[in-house]
């Protein structure tokens, strides 16, 4: 098959191994993921040293950690759209059949798969929190969209690669709603239901006491995420 | 002279590129979270604020930085002027300690953290942003994009953060002495814990030797990647 | 002010020489050329006079002082325009040539002036990211002339500039040589050699082929000749024929009393078709 589609996967294939950034890309999740196979002995470790019991924190712990390969694939995929501008490679594309459109929907759909395929991966393959497996694809398109959208929170935002890192910094600020749905025991905790990340921690705290609160998370928290992507696509397809 | 005017360039070029608004944003949310901390959390919270981002933020942006700078072909035209190498690199440094250690003291004032021992831990909180910094350097002279960076200083990040472990009293050996963030994690640990004086002294040195170390390494790559390629 | 001799270089691990035995040098106050298809080894031996590359075996002597003992003194007299411009995108103009003058100890040059030199005036507050190409060539040059340099390397210091801009361009690289400073330009626009410099230098496959005045060069290897196009029939034909003795030449009397004659242009040899001629290469 040669499409452009197939073209631009084969250049950032190997853009990816030559640079090792590979290595990132499968072993920042893979060891995320070992890390969690040990969350249990670490619970027992952190028990008997301190008499100090860390299970409740587990299904905070796990919701937390199953969003940072999405957050990785955002940021390696960032980072390639922003060398390609500077190296004036977007330009180039936007005279080709592909068009930049086309250019963006690829270099967006990658990292989507790929981090919620990893947190279908993650909560499956640990199995230390239980999810019904509709509730657990609702979530996994929230994280796939949340991902489109730090990349394109980063491409949009920044000029350069130097830029782009300063926005990286600021796009982890996103992720405090979690810890903030978890432990604020306050409404006041819902001036962070903008972030999308807020969503997925509301998800995740429903679906484990069947509330039926869960569709509310599923549906709205959608919605949240497709209305900030909209934007962040707006200001990039101006900015380029 | 010249190594000034090349300081203040790299603290305009790092506030025109947004680093001081993000840690701007970043630093009022730490005091934030050190203030809503019970009393106890506080000290332990801020020395692991400190060792994984403020102290650390050299390490993760100085290789986009020199990226950047060598794309634009920037440090070609800057050593054909009377600039020497070790002020360029100097430069860099000190700009990186800088930001760190305003945000540093911002949110200690912020959260009203002091104590007696704060000599050791203003010493732990300036050695460990050079650390940094330089592993950054050793890595960046030679990385060539930024995601190629990434690799190389997740890796080798993760590696010298071991140490971790021992501060956090989960596991612990001997072998993580060499490391240098056994040293940092000591020494930003001193208004939390009473160490012995050998305790921190050792620190001191361990963190003396590494930073000559690593300053060793950089300007020998520096000097043959950047200002001679071939 | 520069004497190369036997200079070779390999690069990295190379097998092969990039240069192989270059033997020249450059007097006191004249604007030295070096001419060559790309690859051809200018921008290497650039690199090696200024400092960049270390590894050279040879002899290299720049205003006095043996390359292999260089020291941050020796940038306090020489000004190097890269052919890529390299500044800062996130800075203005002015800011730029600012910050680069403060490393000189010796007197710099006021960077407004230099600006207006160039026709930058206006643009002085602007950020060079917002500059089109031929702008950042002209700052860069303005760069290059900040600490009066006694000696001044160019890479291809017209590349992109309009005629306008490039006239004025050709003016600046002139005033620069009646102060006394001497000039190296590396080119391979025929036009800017000829115009431009004292003696010129052709460089191919890493070696010197020939150095002389390009008026000399022309003279030497140059032959005259016209063209001449004219109607056979419904066809137009051209004939290139050789200016020595025309009133004579069989071939061109014969055009003339039996042709109709459309055009006739007298040819002489430019600095690109003696290139062509000694070296046996296109210059591209």
């Amino acid at each position: 098959m040669k499409t452009p589609v197939t073209a631009l996967a084969r250049g950032d294939l190997k853009l990816i191994v030559r640079d090792s950034t590979l290595v990132m890309a499968v072993f920042g999740p893979l060891a995320i993921t070992i890390l969690l196979f040990f969350l249990p002995s670490i619970e027992a470790l952190i028990l008997i040293k301190f008499g100090f019991d860390p299970g409740p924190f587990r299904l905070f712990i796990v919701s937390f950690l199953s969003l940072i390969p999405g957050m990785l694939f955002a940021m390696i995929y960032g980072f390639i759209v922003l060398d390609e501008r500077d190296e004036e490679v977007i330009d180039f594309i936007s005279i080709t059949p592909l068009r930049k459109e086309g250019y963006l929907t690829y270099k967006l759909i990658m990292p989507m798969l790929l981090s919620a395929g990893f947190f279908l991966f993650i909560i499956y393959a640990t199995s230390l929190v239980r999810l019904n497996p509709i509730h657990a694809m609702g979530i996994a398109i929230m994280v796939a969209i949340e991902t489109a959208i730090g990349t394109l929170f980063l491409v949009a935002f920044s000029e350069n690669k130097v830029e782009g890192l300063a926005f990286s910094k600021v796009l982890g600020i996103m992720y405090l709603a979690i810890p903030l749905v978890f432990f604020w025991n306050s409404s006041w905790h819902w001036i962070s239901a903008f972030l999308p990340p807020f969503w997925i921690a509301k998800a995740f705290i429903h679906s484990q006491t069947s509330s039926i609160w869960i569709w509310g998370d599923l549906v709205l928290g959608t919605a949240v995420h497709l209305v900030i992507l909209q934007y962040f696509l707006q200001v990039f397809l101006r900015k380029q | 002279m010249r190594l000034l005017a090349a300081v203040a360039q790299d603290i305009r070029f790092q506030f025109r590129h947004g680093f001081y608004y993000a840690y701007l944003v970043l630093t009022v949310l730490y005091i934030i979270t050190l203030r809503l901390l019970p009393e106890s959390l506080v000290h332990p919270a801020l020395t692991l604020i400190l060792f994984t981002d403020i102290c650390a933020l050299g390490f993760f942006f100085i290789g986009a930085i020199v990226l950047l700078e060598r794309g634009q072909n920037l440090p070609q035209s800057l050593f054909v002027t009377p600039l020497r190498l070790h002020e360029y690199l100097l430069a860099k440094i000190f700009s990186f300690l800088f930001l760190s250690i305003a945000s540093a003291f911002l949110i200690m004032l912020g959260a009203f953290v002091g104590g007696q021992d704060l000599i050791w831990f203003i010493f732990g909180a300036i050695m460990s942003t050079l650390i940094y910094t330089l592993f950054g350097l050793v890595f960046a002279a030679r990385a060539r994009h930024v995601n190629d960076y990434f690799v190389k200083a997740l890796g080798i990040g993760l590696l010298i953060s071991l140490p971790i472990f021992a501060y956090l009293r989960l596991f612990d050996t001997p072998l993580f002495y060499v490391f240098p963030t056994r040293a940092t994690l000591i020494l930003l640990d001193v208004l939390n814990v009473d160490y012995s004086i050998s305790e921190k002294l050792f620190s001191v040195v361990s963190l003396v030797i590494w930073f000559f170390i690593l300053s060793g390494i950089t300007y020998q790559r520096f000097d043959k990647h950047v200002r001679h390629p071939a | 002010m520069i004497q190369v001799n036997d200079l070779h270089f390999a690069y990295g691990s190379n097998s092969h020489d990039t240069l192989k035995g270059l033997n020249f040098q450059v007097d006191t106050g004249e604007i030295f050329g070096f001419l060559g298809p790309s690859g051809a080894g200018k921008s290497t031996t650039q690199k090696i006079l200024i400092g960049i590359l270390k590894n050279y075996r040879g002899a290299v002597q720049v205003n006095g002082l043996d390359l292999h003992h260089l020291n941050s003194e020796f940038y306090e007299s020489i000004g190097v325009a890269f052919e890529t411009p390299n500044l800062y995108s996130k800075f203005t103009a002015l800011e730029n040539l600012e910050f680069f003058a403060q490393f000189y100890t010796n007197e710099t040059r006021n960077p407004l002036e230099l600006l207006a030199a160039v026709g930058l005036e206006d643009a002085s507050e602007t950020r060079v990211s917002d500059f089109s190409k031929g702008m950042k060539v002209r700052l860069n040059f303005c760069r290059s002339l900040l600490n009066n340099p006694k000696l001044l390397f160019l890479d291809e210091p017209t590349a992109g500039l309009d005629p306008v801009n490039l006239r004025k361009m050709e003016a600046l690289i002139l005033a620069e040589k009646a102060r006394g400073n001497t000039i190296c330009i590396t080119t391979h626009d025929m036009h800017v050699a000829d115009t431009l410099c004292d003696r010129v230098a052709f460089i191919v496959d890493g070696e010197v082929s020939l150095i002389d005045s390009p008026r000399d060069l022309k003279l030497q290897h140059g032959e005259r000749f016209l063209e001449i196009e004219y109607r056979v029939g419904d066809s137009v034909q051209t004939k290139s024929i050789s200016m020595e003795k025309l009133g004579t030449n069989d071939t061109f009397q014969n055009i003339l009393n039996n042709h109709y004659v459309e055009t006739i242009h007298s040819r002489e040899a430019s600095l690109e078709d003696v290139f062509v001629k000694t070296t046996g290469r296109l210059l591209q």
